[in-house]
């Protein structure tokens, strides 16, 4: 590894009122490396980044590039000297193709364009870099990973030496993100430098060669990847050793499922309609739907909480599922963490506290005479989002102003702030920092203690093994393989997904 | 049924001129129910200025001039004061609207209508027809061929995307009211000086509303908002042939043919709106 640094940073402060978001931050990226910068939700990775990149001054300190000091003054200067950032939230058109959205910006015309010379140059930089995306193809049309390389291939006919990528992961499937990381090794290998922003232990120990670890705006370490291990690393970020979990105490099959398919069939058009699904879910028991993406688990999701049309028979607390109400079902404590938070749990624009009340709205302790109780529920949203830690715990900012983790954990709150029966979670931890994701399976695995049954649908097998009581694999639609978890090892639940094993 | 045609032709040219202009601001994003007031403030001007130079070229010109600069109005308002679009658009098609008669009053001594202008100063409907047949084209070409269109296209489906790109959607959206406003403005002075002799008031008789109708039903690309521009001429052009037809011996009252245009265009938008997809980010504003 070369000896002088491409990026120093020397001890950056930025505050934002009394936030310290950056403290006296310093650190080092080398050239041709993977760099990964981890830390919890608030822990500053994202605020260095964004003044490297010129979306933020810091108040002291300076930044060196190949030894000289530079402060941008917004990205388009970063840009120019070879500094390039991939958004969480891709910054794409979607009614436009992939070629339009990579040249947009930086035309190489002034007028008419020359769409031909164009597709010319962009697949002989796709050639050099080892992608094969469909440059005519809209991007409404293209996954999330191929959104993602989109995103990527920007900045490459940028010039772009330098590729930050802010949270790559939080959206993509476990395939994804191994294809991903193979495209960012043969960048490395081509000579780019590129700085990971996440906080998945995984990802940093399996692909990066240096990490820095941050934690409350300061840098604990910079040190390189080989000889860090789960556990140590997991330590560095949380500044604590992880907690255990608390005992399983199992249930029992005695009493009357809470939940139960038979033949269940889906009736309606789908890309994945489920055939003759079968499942019991019992009181205190935690249920895990494992499989692929786009398996089935959405129909699954859909037929359980809204209703979809389908044969066959489901009852959930004893009463046929197509003759309760949502309202009914809610009152008899049924929860739900949809797959989509943003779309589907919360309503971003509302204050936080307004979204604790939704869903609960019609009840006697946040309304009176039909006005909402506003210092009741003010109160009550504090109460849980201190609890919850929820960051920054001020009810009234609304939810869009959250980060993702910490939207996911006011969303787990208000699902289960009353009595939950049956909790249907589905990726209750994806974009969540691992203290985060702790407290979570913690926080599940005691309302199962309180006889909650949880179906639990993800595709994170880590965390599948680590709370479930049992698990089914879902694949085309159908179960596959179920069998208790404490039978099962990640080598055997991964062949039965992929269909290795049938 | 050449009588049919020809006055389909003639009163599809405003409709697809302000379609146009309408399609173009759209695109970038901009919600443009002022089309109406854009194409009035037009007339009046072309019709003013006709009167007073007799020359019908520099009086096309005056109109896509107040033109643009109305729309520049909704621009002011709507991306650097980020008003609501549809309250701006409301705004000046109100000030359209009062505008011309109070000056009409003011200098041709009427507020309801300017005086003719003589036949030789009029502007040639043929041409002007022509010129609305060939826009269409024009405006594909630029939207789905150069620069300017990749970047309208953008500002009006992922401003996000755009300005990360180091484009100001500011800047691309002003630039497309204006050319808008231009070409909206070629429709209201063949209205006053083309189509006919003189200014009347609100003479345009809610033509911007049906050219953002026939935007919509064209689903904002250029070639199907011509058809739709024509097919809502066509409908217009239908009650003047239909006039005094009976049927079974009972003549039908014009009343009724005259609500013709109106209840296709209804009609039509009620069966096509489900599929019609509007630029992502219409109406939204930069913050």
């Amino acid at each position: 590894m070369n000896t002088s640094p491409l990026i120093e940073f020397k001890s950056i402060s930025k505050r934002f009122g009394s936030l310290h978001a950056n403290e006296q931050v310093s650190f080092a990226i080398h050239q041709h490396s993977i760099h990964g910068v981890i830390g919890e939700n608030g822990a500053g990775k994202s605020t260095i980044m964004k003044i490297l990149y010129g979306l933020l001054k810091p108040d002291s300190g300076e930044v060196l590039l190949h030894g000289h000091s530079i402060c941008f003054r917004n990205p388009h200067e970063a840009i120019t000297k070879g500094i390039g950032m991939v958004h969480q939230h891709f910054m794409l058109v979607p009614s436009l193709t992939v070629w339009e959205n990579v040249i947009l910006g930086l035309e190489p015309n002034r007028f008419q364009i020359d769409r031909n010379g164009i597709l010319e140059k962009l697949t002989s930089l796709q050639k050099i870099y080892g992608f094969s995306l469909e440059l005519t193809a809209r991007i409404e049309d293209l996954s999330i990973g191929e959104q993602q390389q989109v995103e990527i291939l920007k900045l490459l006919y940028r010039e772009a030496n330098i590729l930050i990528l802010d949270e790559p992961t939080a959206v993509l499937t476990p395939q994804e993100v191994t294809l991903l990381f193979e495209k960012l090794k043969t960048l490395k290998e081509q000579g780019k430098t590129i700085i990971v922003i996440t906080h998945k232990l995984k990802e940093i120990l399996n692909y990066t060669n240096t990490v820095t670890v941050m934690r409350g705006g300061k840098v604990i370490t910079t040190q390189e990847t080989a000889g860090l291990s789960e556990g140590l690393l997991s330590q560095l970020i949380m500044g604590r050793e992880r907690s255990p979990l608390p005992k399983r105490k199992g249930f029992s099959e005695d009493s009357q499922p809470v939940l139960q398919l038979n033949n269940l069939s889906s009736s309606s058009q789908s890309s994945k309609p489920l055939k003759n699904l079968n499942l019991s879910l019992y009181p205190g028991q935690i249920l895990g739907i494992a499989g692929i993406e786009g398996q089935g688990q959405q129909e699954l999701v859909e037929i359980i909480c809204q209703a979809k049309p389908f044969t066959g028979s489901a009852f959930l607390f004893g009463i046929p599922l197509n003759s309760s109400s949502a309202y009914s079902k809610r009152q008899s404590g049924f929860s739900l963490i949809p797959p989509d938070r943003q779309k589907e749990g919360l309503v971003l624009n509302f204050s936080s506290a307004d979204n604790f009340v939704l869903g609960h709205q019609r009840e006697k302790r946040f309304e009176s005479r039909g006005f909402l109780r506003e210092s009741k529920v003010l109160s009550f949203a504090q109460t849980l989002m201190n609890r919850f830690d929820v960051r920054p715990a001020e009810p009234s900012l609304p939810v869009k102003a959250l980060s993702g983790g910490n939207q996911q954990k006011l969303l787990i709150a208000r699902e289960t702030s009353s009595k939950v029966n049956f909790l249907l979670a589905c990726h209750p931890t994806r974009g969540v920092d691992i203290g985060s994701i702790e407290f979570i399976h913690s926080h599940f695995l005691k309302l199962a203690e309180g006889d909650a049954s949880i179906l639990l649908v993800s595709s994170d097998l880590d965390e599948l093994l680590t709370i479930t009581d049992s698990i089914a694999v879902l694949r085309e639609g159908m179960i596959v393989f179920e069998s208790p978890t404490s039978q099962i090892s990640v080598k055997e639940l991964g062949l039965w997904m992929t269909g290795a094993k049938t | 049924m050449i009588e049919l045609l020809t006055s389909s032709l003639r009163l599809s040219a405003p409709l697809i001129f302000a379609a146009m202009g309408g399609l173009l601001c759209e695109r970038a994003g901009v919600a443009t129910i002022c089309l109406e007031g854009v194409l009035l403030i037009s007339a009046f001007t072309a019709a003013s200025v006709d009167l007073l130079t007799l020359n019908p070229i520099a009086s096309v010109v005056a109109g896509m001039f107040a033109g643009s600069i109305f729309m520049g109005l909704h621009a002011f308002l709507t991306q650097k004061a980020k008003t609501d679009h549809i309250i701006s658009g409301v705004a000046i098609n109100i000030l359209a609207a009062g505008l011309p008669p109070l000056l009409s009053q003011a200098w041709f001594g009427s507020s309801t209508n300017t005086p003719s202008v003589p036949t030789a100063a009029r502007l040639s409907a043929a041409w002007m027809i022509a010129i609305s047949l060939v826009l269409p084209l024009g405006i594909h070409y630029l939207i789905y061929r150069t620069r300017f269109g990749l970047r309208i296209r953008s500002a009006g489906d992922g401003p996000e995307a755009l300005q990360t790109a180091g484009v100001s959607v500011e800047k691309v959206r002003t630039l497309a009211l204006l050319l808008g406003g231009a070409l909206t403005s070629l429709g209201g002075s063949y209205l006053s000086i083309g189509h006919s002799s003189q200014f009347l008031r609100d003479m345009t008789a809610g033509g911007g509303f049906i050219a953002l109708a026939a935007v919509i039903f064209g689903k904002w690309r250029p070639i199907p908002v011509l058809f739709a521009s024509l097919f809502f001429g066509f409908t217009e052009a239908l009650p003047m042939i239909l006039q005094g037809i009976s049927w079974k011996g009972i003549s039908i009252p014009v009343q009724w043919i005259q609500t013709l245009p109106y209840l296709l265009t209804i009609g039509i938008l009620v069966t096509t709106i489900g599929s019609a997809r509007p630029p992502r980010a219409i109406g939204s504003n930069q913050n």
